[in-house]
């Protein structure tokens, strides 16, 4: 069943307040989720009142600066710091983003940090994603081919043949797209998700893969794909502003015309 | 958050498509239909009993209303049909709402047109 409540185990309590000893004019709190499970508690909302005059422009920093100066103990994914390894893809004040693209002056108010909605939560800010890159496996995204290709040669593709891809082959798999979706929320253990889909869709584009037809019949299930009800949440969480409904709605056309024989 | 089982759904059913495509040629259907209804609804001079009979038994009318209940009714089925696989997680239970929300919407139809055909009739 849907679930509209959080489990008893899973509702957040007040949590302790932290403050950057550091007096800077420009201040700015951060009320961040943490959850050990190693505890027995329940999940808390720590706040975290930071001088921005010694702080980094990005959410990350902030989360670096109060990992660093205020509680080592708040756990987190990053990496790269730049958008590209998709690791610190987070809820920041109700939507899914990247921690590190996104700016702390796009916000007027206090912030709140939390993890990927309806995920099951690691530790703090980290959830388990373990559903969802087996969902990215079970799509088979690499190419299948049974012509080989004459020896010392490349599979060519043609300048347009490329571009088919564009928009498709940038996913980071930060999982913004999936993590709100409310399909994906209530259905997440038989709908593949958005992201999924779009890296399904991109080796259904691809014009050297040779298991079109094999990867369409395998999508079309009433569950696996047709979950997808159109509501855009995806394309609008996507820090990469790719378009995984678009991808989703072209699968379902490919699928349908091939049905109606055109 | 959740305790959702950590399973991966990698059989194909085959089906969605199917009723993905039901779906919206019902819908294409009910476009015109639903128009032409509003239309004549808007435009009839009165409401009267008399007047109602009289447009009812208009052949035209007759077979268009039998459309519009059929299509309507199906229609209202596959929606009905999606927002139970939706929300409604146990295999048994979402089978067995679905063939009763089936079963309600073909009895619903069956009553409407069987009301149709006496109006017209009587
Ligand atoms: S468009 Fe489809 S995949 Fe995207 S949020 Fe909506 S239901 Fe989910
Ligand atoms: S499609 Fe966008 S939001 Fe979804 S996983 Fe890929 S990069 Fe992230
Ligand atoms: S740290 Fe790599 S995407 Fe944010």
């Amino acid at each position: 069943m849907a679930e509209f409540k959080l489990p008893k185990n899973s509702t957040i309590n007040p949590g302790k307040n932290y403050s950057s000893s550091t007096s800077g004019k420009k201040r700015k709190k951060f009320h961040v989720y943490r959850y050990n499970p190693e505890s027995g508690e329940n999940p808390q909302l720590d706040t975290f009142d930071l001088d921005m005059d010694s702080c980094g422009p990005m959410i990350l920093d902030a989360l670096l600066k109060i990992k660093s100066e205020l509680d080592p103990s708040l756990s987190l994914r990053r990496s790269c710091r730049e958008g590209i390894c998709g690791s610190c893809a987070m809820n920041i004040n109700g939507r899914n983003v990247l921690a590190c693209t996104t700016a702390i002056d796009d916000y007027a108010g206090d912030i709140h940090v939390y993890p990927l909605p309806h995920q099951p939560v690691i530790k703090d800010l980290v959830s388990d994603l373990d559903q969802f890159y087996k969902q990215h496996a079970s799509v088979e995204p690499w190419i299948k081919s049974e012509t080989i290709p004459a020896e010392d040669k490349e599979r060519t593709q043609s300048v347009s043949d490329r571009e088919k891809l564009d928009g498709l082959y940038e996913c980071v798999m930060c999982a913004c797209c999936s993590t709100s979706c409310p399909s994906y929320w209530w259905n997440s253990d038989k709908y593949l998700g958005p992201a999924a889909l779009l890296a399904a869709y991109r080796w259904i584009s691809d014009s050297r893969d040779e298991a079109t037809q094999e990867r369409l019949d395998e999508l079309d299930d009433t569950f696996k794909l047709y979950r997808c009800h159109t509501i855009m949440n995806c394309t609008n969480a996507c820090p990469k502003n790719l378009n995984p409904a678009k991808a989703i709605a072209n699968i379902k056309k490919q699928i349908s015309t091939n049905k109606l024989g055109g | 958050m959740t305790n959702k089982t950590n399973s991966v759904n990698t059989h194909s059913a085959h089906k969605g498509s199917g009723h993905f495509l039901k779906q919206k040629f019902s819908a294409m259907i009910l476009i015109p239909i639903v128009l032409w209804f509003c239309f004549s609804i808007a435009i009839m001079p009165s409401m009267d009993y008399e007047y109602m009979l009289l447009w009812l038994k208009s052949p035209y009318n007759y077979i268009l209303l039998s459309i519009t209940l059929i299509t309507g009714f199906y229609h209202l089925q596959l929606g009905l049909q999606m927002i139970i696989e939706d929300y409604i997680a146990e295999d048994n239970l979402q089978r067995n709402m679905i063939l009763m929300t089936k079963w309600i919407c073909i009895m619903l139809c069956v009553v409407g047109l069987i009301s149709l055909f006496y109006i017209v009739l009587g």
